[in-house]
């Protein structure tokens, strides 16, 4: 393919190994002591010590996750021709402007009426790549272009979690108002991104991966003061199970 | 002590006591005190000095709306003593005092010096010599202000930040019109703020017999989700925000309806001595008894020109302080069964009558009352002296009207009522309770609940039951009643005795003669008369003195009160430290996916635009020296890179360059220059031809922004069937150059990169070191060299595969500086840099890049079409200077002593051991071997003009 530069799980072995797949800021959760774990090819963060803490963290107050492991593909094209892809691959669901949808543990996110993120769990990363990529390759002109590294994503989970965006962002979280499977452009600490309200008070914030650190570094400030943490995918497995496409 | 038996409505906790220190002395106190009321309970009457004159001050409001009692707690200055709470251990000391709060040298200002200190006598006085100013102004500041910041840095950290909120219903103001509001609202389904300013809701009625009820409707409140922030303080409305501050956080409150229920302020009265220490307003005198247990003086004397001082009266005496009499300035009009009451206590009720001056050197020891005449001015002859250590004082009441007239209501001015009223609330805002003029408490909770059910129902919420219920609410409210009859007198002094100081504003210790001194100076206008002598320009923001004033002035001028106006109602209505208004500092800044190799191996980071950066390794001229003879790595993640892809993406990148793009072969780059209309240079960067519909360009680190959006917007504009995506964050991209970089490069890959293969300006795609790879093969630093573009996430395996492929070949990690260096060898531009707003390709050494024989328009034709007509008039050249002298950057290029041109790009070259540089000279010095003369700060500089690059002009290394 002629993009196979952009996608991290075009990956080869090399001197015998696989290259794995690193966070943006994999070298600021190892100096925070971070227990990696290795999932679809990526080093994920699995925890930072005392899981149940981080659980609580999860249930009690606010926990921040690094999940830039997450797939993100950029699908484009005339309305109609996204629309069409989208609802050949999503199940017939259709694209609302301001909520995703969600089928069979794929994000579909509007962002524009010609233009959708879609957000995968990594291990359907490179499969939903080429069923679009086939998908895209009709006679009206679309494409497919594979943004897993051009995005950070963070899950920002628990009660506090609204709380923990006020402190940076103007944009208005209130549950009546941005509901389940919203999903918005958002500034979050001066920096453009997304915002996705998974469901209940668990939100994936989207954002430049050269931001990756900046961000970080941001919500966990807020999270902290708020009495919550960073948490590894562990956590966020344990605090509820089965709920998030993020966890392995 | 002066502490009262226990009463039903105190807010301090009898069986806890509290210990601080105030200027160095234990204190003692209950869990619930204020420092005002533990300090009072303990004796002390003084707390602060003033801010000009240096005058003893005590409490006067008791509620954190006058400027008396300002102290400095733990460090802090500025802190309202009467408001904040207590707490163990705390360190409280006096503010504005030297050496000590009893005896303080600057009262000399007061009792000899104020003659020579009218206002604005420092814009007479201290203007000549004009370079002792700044002496001057140090010794003003020191002698006046209000406190002292803390100098060192770790005492001034404060970590504050901001919330943004969103409601449907805020509610300014706790107090039982608020707390209606708020309960109404919210009971209908809106989701609701409530802001109050003190640490309790229930306003006024917490110092009365409705304290219970107070605090039951408080329960209710929260009961139904009310968010209540208090103590906080709403600054004010800023387009649809409104700023409260509460403890560290600055809350941003943006709500579909606001509720004004921000109630009256008691105002005192003018007459001499009305600053003494002992002259509290009887509210305040009323709070420190019910709230805090505290006798506020043992006998008091109450002045008043409402009823609200009889009640006032009426308390402190079933409180347990004696009232020896009160002095009302109406004759007749008083509540006929208040004026029984107080009868019926035996207290004595001076009609007609005002205090003329309060007495005493560190407090109050006795006051003198006179009666009036029909005109309201004292009877010389009826002056009587009365011992007492309080005089609590009522002026009657104005609305706090400032924040409904911040969010566009009008003030207009009540004869009757004594106050400006407002009128014309915006759609949106809603008044309630005594700023509505609903003083009573029914009343007020009443129009509370109407406001919010109004609020509610604007917001779609309720039926018609609760339509209905608003209806009766609302006629029960009407006909508005008019306010209750109040007498106000004109600044009042003693006929005997030696004439003293009557403060109109006890924050800027301005006085009634400073007043009538600025109005027959010229100051005849409250607005002006507001700048010249800074009244209501204190911590109290015009509550204690913004009437008082007005009435001043219209005394003086012979104006009607309505006819002075009010000032204008600005932000903020409270004082509020400037660390909560900075908030949280961010700071966005970018990293590449490396960032923590750059930072193990010793780079220096720094800022470069929006990115950190390392500018070098702690050696740049062996990072240089590297790259020349073996090979160096340097992170270039910052470059913009984006994909244009679609049918149409050739013609598309031939309309926004100047040269040609559709004609480039798959697998090869040429370099492109991005200019404006005016055909100015505005970015430049490489585009590689992926396939025949597909480009990866690249920008500038610092321009990928601004070349996305401006692609973006000519796509939308010429609606080609083209896509556009940026992936300059998610794609690393490293430069990997020198001339043992092939070798390097061939280690890591089954890449045949042989120069007949893989020659200079190809683009080929490989997997090095397993990593999917762009590879492009062009020549910033002017070596052999190798751009590696990969995902992020694989950016630390490339990076760390690289370093240790070359180690064999004395490979070093380079940055910024090195690269700066290496560039300006080659004479490569950095846009920017050696460009300015005015810079085109024509004059900027590259007319090659400008195709005026493409079909296609491009953006900047016309323009540079004209420039290439009548020839350009400046050049941008090279230069070298043997002597090793660098000029600075920026420095003037000079011709018959006039400059004609500018220094963009200077560094020592450690390869050439000469000075190299950049600079736009005019055409006319553009060429090999001409001198110019660089105005450098005070010296001059010869230097030789080069228009070819410094170093393998002939491109040989480049293309080996």
């Amino acid at each position: 393919m002629s993009f196979e530069f952009l996608a991290p799980d075009a990956a080869q072995p090399a001197a015998g190994e696989v290259p794995s797949l690193r966070s943006p800021i994999e070298w600021a959760h190892r100096r925070k002591g971070a227990r990696l774990r290795e999932r679809a090819g990526w080093r994920v963060v699995a925890g930072y010590g005392s899981t149940p803490k981080e659980v609580a963290a999860c249930q009690a107050s606010v926990a921040v996750a690094d999940v830039s492991f997450l797939g993100k593909l950029e699908l484009q094209g005339e309305p109609g021709v996204v629309s069409s892809i989208v609802a050949q691959l999503a199940g017939g669901a259709g694209l609302e402007p301001g909520r995703a949808t969600f089928h069979d543990e794929v994000w579909w996110c509007p962002i524009s009426a010609d233009r959708a993120l879609v957000l995968t769990p990594p291990e359907l990363t490179r499969r939903l790549r080429e069923e679009l990529e086939a998908a895209a390759a009709g006679d009206s002109f679309a494409s497919v272009h594979e943004v897993t590294t051009t995005f950070g994503s963070n899950a920002v989970v628990g009660p506090l979690a609204r709380e923990t965006f006020a402190r940076a962002t103007a944009l208005d979280l209130r549950p009546d108002r941005f509901t389940e499977a919203a999903f918005a452009p958002v500034s979050v600490a001066r920096t453009p991104g997304m915002l996705l309200r998974e469901g209940g008070d668990r939100y994936l914030h989207l954002f430049g991966a050269g931001y990756a650190h900046y961000t970080w570094g941001v919500l966990i400030d807020a999270a902290e003061h708020l009495g919550g943490r960073a948490v590894g995918v562990e956590a966020l497995s344990a605090a509820r199970p089965g709920e998030v496409q993020a966890d392995a | 002590m002066s502490r009262l038996p226990p009463g039903r409505g105190e807010r301090i906790d009898r069986e806890r006591p509290v210990a601080f220190s105030f200027d160095g002395k234990r204190v003692a106190a209950f869990e619930g005190d204020t420092i005002g009321s533990a300090l009072h309970a303990s004796g002390r009457r003084v707390l602060s000095r003033s801010f000009k004159y240096h005058r003893p001050r005590g409490l006067l409001c008791c509620a954190g709306q006058c400027p008396n009692c300002l102290v400095e707690v733990d460090g802090w200055p500025g802190v309202r003593a009467c408001t904040e709470p207590v707490r163990e251990g705390m360190r409280v000391a006096h503010m504005n005092a030297s050496p000590s709060l009893r005896f303080d040298l600057m009262r000399g200002t007061d009792l000899f010096g104020s003659r020579l200190t009218p206002p604005g006598f420092y814009y007479k006085t201290l203007i000549r010599p004009r370079r002792l100013w700044p002496l001057y102004e140090k010794i003003l500041r020191h002698a006046a202000g209000l406190g002292r910041l803390p100098r060192r840095q770790a005492e001034r950290e404060w970590r504050t930040e901001y919330r943004r909120r969103h409601a449907d219903v805020l509610v300014l103001g706790g107090g039982v019109a608020g707390m209606a509001a708020a309960l109404r609202a919210a009971e209908l389904g809106a989701d609701v703020v409530l802001v109050d300013d003190g640490p309790e809701l229930g306003g006024d009625l917490l110092a009365g017999e409705g304290a219970e009820s107070a605090r039951e409707l408080a329960a209710r409140v929260r009961a139904a989700g009310v968010e209540v922030l208090a103590p906080a303080a709403a600054l004010g409305f800023f387009d649809g925000i409104v700023a409260v501050w509460c403890q560290s956080t600055l809350h941003q409150i943006r709500a579909g309806h606001h509720v004004a229920a921000t109630g009256s302020i008691e105002q005192p009265l003018m007459f001499e001595g009305n600053d003494l220490p002992g002259v509290m307003l009887c509210s305040g005198a009323q709070r420190l008894a019910s709230l805090y247990g505290v006798r506020p003086g043992k006998a008091a004397l109450v002045a008043t020109v409402a009823d609200r001082g009889l009640e006032a009266a009426l308390a402190l005496h079933e409180a347990g302080v004696e009232v020896v009499g009160i002095a009302d300035t109406r004759s007749s009009g008083a509540d006929e069964e208040l004026s029984a009451r107080i009868a019926q206590e035996r207290i004595p009720l001076l009609r007609g009558s005002a205090v003329v001056r309060a007495f005493g050197r560190r407090q109050v020891k006795g006051a003198v009352v006179a009666e009036l005449d029909e005109a309201g001015r004292p009877i010389a002859d009826s002056e009587r002296g009365i011992n007492c250590d309080l005089v609590a004082v009522s002026g009657g009441t104005v609305p706090a009207t400032s924040l409904l007239l911040q969010a566009g209501a009008k003030a207009r001015w009540n004869e009757a009522g004594g106050a400006y009223l407002p009128e014309g609330v915006p759609p949106g805002v809603h008044a309630a309770g005594a700023v509505a003029g609903h003083e009573s408490r029914d009343r007020a909770e009443i129009s509370g609940a109407a406001a919010g059910a109004e609020a509610a129902l604007e917001l779609e919420l309720g039926d018609e039951r609760d339509r209905a219920r608003l209806q009766l609410e609302r006629e029960s409210l009407s006909p508005e009643s008019e306010p209750a009859t109040q007498l106000v007198p004109a600044a009042a002094g003693s006929a005997n005795g030696r004439h003293e100081k009557c403060f109109a504003c006890l924050c800027e210790d301005v006085t009634t003669d400073d007043i009538s001194f600025s109005i027959d100076e010229g100051f005849d206008s409250l607005e002006l008369l507001k700048r010249y002598t800074t009244v209501t320009m204190g911590p109290c923001q015009g509550r204690m003195c913004q009437l008082p004033s007005i009435r001043q002035m219209a005394a003086d001028t012979g104006a009607a009160v309505g006819e002075v106006g009010l000032t204008t109602a600005r932000p903020p209505w409270s004082t509020v430290p400037m660390g909560a208004l900075a908030g949280r500092p961010f700071e966005p800044a970018k990293r590449s996916a490396v960032h923590g190799r750059h930072q193990e191996l010793g780079g220096n980071v720094l800022w470069a635009g929006d990115w950190r950066r390392p500018y070098d390794y702690g050696d740049p001229e062996g990072e240089t020296m590297a790259v020349h003879e073996g090979a160096g790595l340097i992170d270039v993640s910052t470059l913009g890179k984006l994909i244009v892809r679609g049918p149409q993406a050739g013609a598309f990148l031939n309309h926004l360059y100047p040269n040609r793009f559709d004609n480039l072969k798959p697998g090869r780059i040429r370099y492109g220059v991005l200019g404006d209309d005016a055909g100015r240079i505005t970015d430049d960067g490489t585009v590689c031809r992926l396939d025949e519909q597909s480009f990866y360009v690249t920008t500038t680190s610092s321009g990928a922004d601004a070349v996305e959006s401006w692609f973006a917007w000519w796509l939308a504009e010429w609606e080609m069937e083209t896509h556009l995506t940026d992936v300059s964050q998610g794609l690393a991209a490293f430069n990997l150059a020198g001339p043992r970089s092939r070798e390097i490069l061939s280690a890591l890959s089954d890449l045949d990169c042989s120069n007949d293969s893989f020659a200079y300006l190809d683009g080929k795609r490989a997997h090095v070191a397993g990593v999917p790879c762009l590879l492009l093969r062009i020549g910033f630093v002017g070596e052999l060299g190798y751009e590696l573009h990969c995902p992020g996430a694989l950016a630390e395996h490339l990076w760390d595969a690289i370093l240790d492929a070359g180690e064999a070949h004395a490979i070093r990690p380079f940055g910024l500086e090195p690269q700066r260096v290496l560039r300006l060898q080659k004479l490569h531009i950095l846009v920017g840099q050696d460009t300015d707003a005015e810079s085109n390709p024509l004059e900027a050494a590259m007319p090659w890049i400008v195709k005026f024989d493409k079909d296609e328009d491009f953006i900047g034709r016309w323009a540079l079409e004209s420039v290439n007509e009548r020839g350009p008039e400046n050049k941008l050249v090279g230069f070298t200077i043997s002597d090793g002298v660098v000029p600075t950057e920026g420095a003037a290029v000079v011709a018959d002593g006039k400059p004609v041109g500018r220094v963009t790009s200077s560094r020592f070259s450690p390869r050439l051991k000469r000075t190299i540089g950049m600079a736009w000279v005019p055409a006319g010095l553009a060429e090999d071997g001409a001198t110019i003369t660089l105005a450098d700060g005070g010296r001059r500089l010869g230097a030789e003009v080069q228009i070819a690059p410094f170093y393998d002009p002939d491109q040989e290394r480049l293309r080996g």
